[in-house]
């Protein structure tokens, strides 16, 4: 078996590297969590294909983009789905949150607190409510207490983070409309390898 | 075994499922091209799963999301990169895509001819532009006349769709005109028989 030297390249944050750190954890597989400070991001950036981050080096040779990151670990590792339809649903998931985060987008570039909130409550009503309510439907019909199939994939642990994070400090008030959301996010982040991550990482704010 | 019986929803126009129906027609799989008028769209929609189209069904079951989509028929089709690397790579490449066709919704959405045409000049230097110019690069370092390995994979029926589209609408056309690579690319796939054939064929719309 061949062993892969693997570096993980992100701000000095959860945010979109999390689920890409918390897979590692899973998995017991080293890796370097490059964590870049905001002030030293310009020199980095041309580094980075498409000059974002994250970015994912494997043997020498760089990934970009959240969702490709992600998919590609879980399958190194065994957490994207136990075959083609599970590794299509788990892809359909992730997409879907990622529209919600693109809806949000005007709530994180609005200017003033009052505009934000104002902006939020217009987003959560037409766009996020919707989209719970559906996904409660369809976490509640797999019946298996996970996304996909019968056991954990990427697509609970972007739930996992993501739910965190909209009670945390995006949406608060709005994951906790769904009690069976809420419970899976408290249940999850109890299995002991996951648990272990949130307990040790290094604390920020987001 | 008998062959899956496919049937992929979406609105009369090319949008989000034109490079599905590329690669069926590449591939030369039968599917039932299932296009709903615009009216239609609010009755059907409480009846989608997640509420959105384009929607793939598979005997059966449905499957909504384009990039989850056209992965799986990538795979089925072997459009998906030779190993989990290639596979990696071409997500990434739909990613930073489907960023740059965010970038287009201001205009798109603009019904204001003037403010149109202003919105356009910014997409075109801010986002188009630096595109091109990544996307050429990455065409000739690649070296193979696809995007991602040595063979045609979903990436190439993703862009291959958006250069035809613009050159169908005299989009960005000075852009485009400026990497011959992209030029020769867009007329190597266009001139695939099974490509061409569908071109030919397919229900002519503006988008």
């Amino acid at each position: 078996m061949v062993n892969h030297s693997y570096k993980l390249y992100y701000f000095n944050m959860r945010g979109r590297a999390e689920p890409a750190r918390f897979l590692f954890h899973l998995a017991g597989v080293p890796y370097e969590d490059v964590r870049i400070e905001r002030e030293d991001w310009p020199n980095h950036k041309e580094e980075m294909p498409w000059g974002q981050v994250p970015a994912l080096e494997v043997d020498g040779k760089k990934l970009a983009q959240s969702a490709a990151i992600y998919q590609y670990l879980a399958k190194q590792f065994g957490y994207n789905g136990k075959n083609d339809w599970e590794t299509a649903q788990v892809q359909e998931l992730l997409g879907s949150i990622d529209d919600i985060f693109s809806a949000m987008r005007p709530v994180f570039m609005a200017q003033d607190e009052a505009e934000k909130k104002k902006v939020m409550e217009k987003i959560v009503a037409d766009t996020v409510i919707p989209y719970l309510t559906r996904l409660q439907k369809r976490f509640e019909a797999n019946g298996t207490n996970y996304f996909v199939g019968n056991s954990l994939t990427v697509a609970d642990l972007v739930f996992m983070v993501t739910f965190a994070s909209f009670k945390d400090r995006f949406a608060p008030g709005v994951i906790e409309k769904f009690p069976k959301l809420d419970a899976f996010v408290a249940k999850v982040s109890q299995e002991p390898k996951i648990k272990e991550w949130i307990e040790k990482r290094p604390k920020t704010d987001m | 075994m008998s062959p899956p019986h496919y049937k992929l929803t979406y609105f009369n126009m090319m949008g989000r499922a034109e490079p599905m129906r590329l690669m069926f027609a590449y591939a030369g799989v039968p599917y039932e091209d299932n296009r709903i008028e615009k009216e239609q769209w609010p009755a059907l929609k409480s009846h989608m799963p997640n509420g959105q189209i384009p929607v793939l069904e598979v005997d059966g079951k449905q499957l909504s999301q384009s990039m989850a989509i056209s992965t799986f028929l990538a795979k089925k089709f072997g459009l998906d990169g030779k190993d989990d690397w290639e596979s990696a790579k071409v997500q990434e490449m739909l990613g930073t895509l489907d960023d740059v066709k965010l970038k287009f919704r201001p205009w798109m959405m603009e019904q204001d001819a003037n403010k149109k045409a202003e919105i356009f000049k910014t997409v075109l230097t801010e986002t188009i532009d630096p595109y091109l110019e990544r996307l050429s690069e990455t065409l000739k370092k690649n070296g193979s006349g696809y995007f991602v390995g040595q063979k045609p994979t979903q990436v190439d029926f993703h862009l291959f769709h958006i250069f035809n589209w613009w050159q169908q609408g005299n989009i960005a056309t000075e852009s485009i005109k400026k990497h011959p690579e992209l030029v020769a690319f867009t007329e190597k796939m266009g001139s695939n028989p099974k490509i061409k054939q569908w071109l030919e064929k397919r229900p002519k719309t503006a988008m």
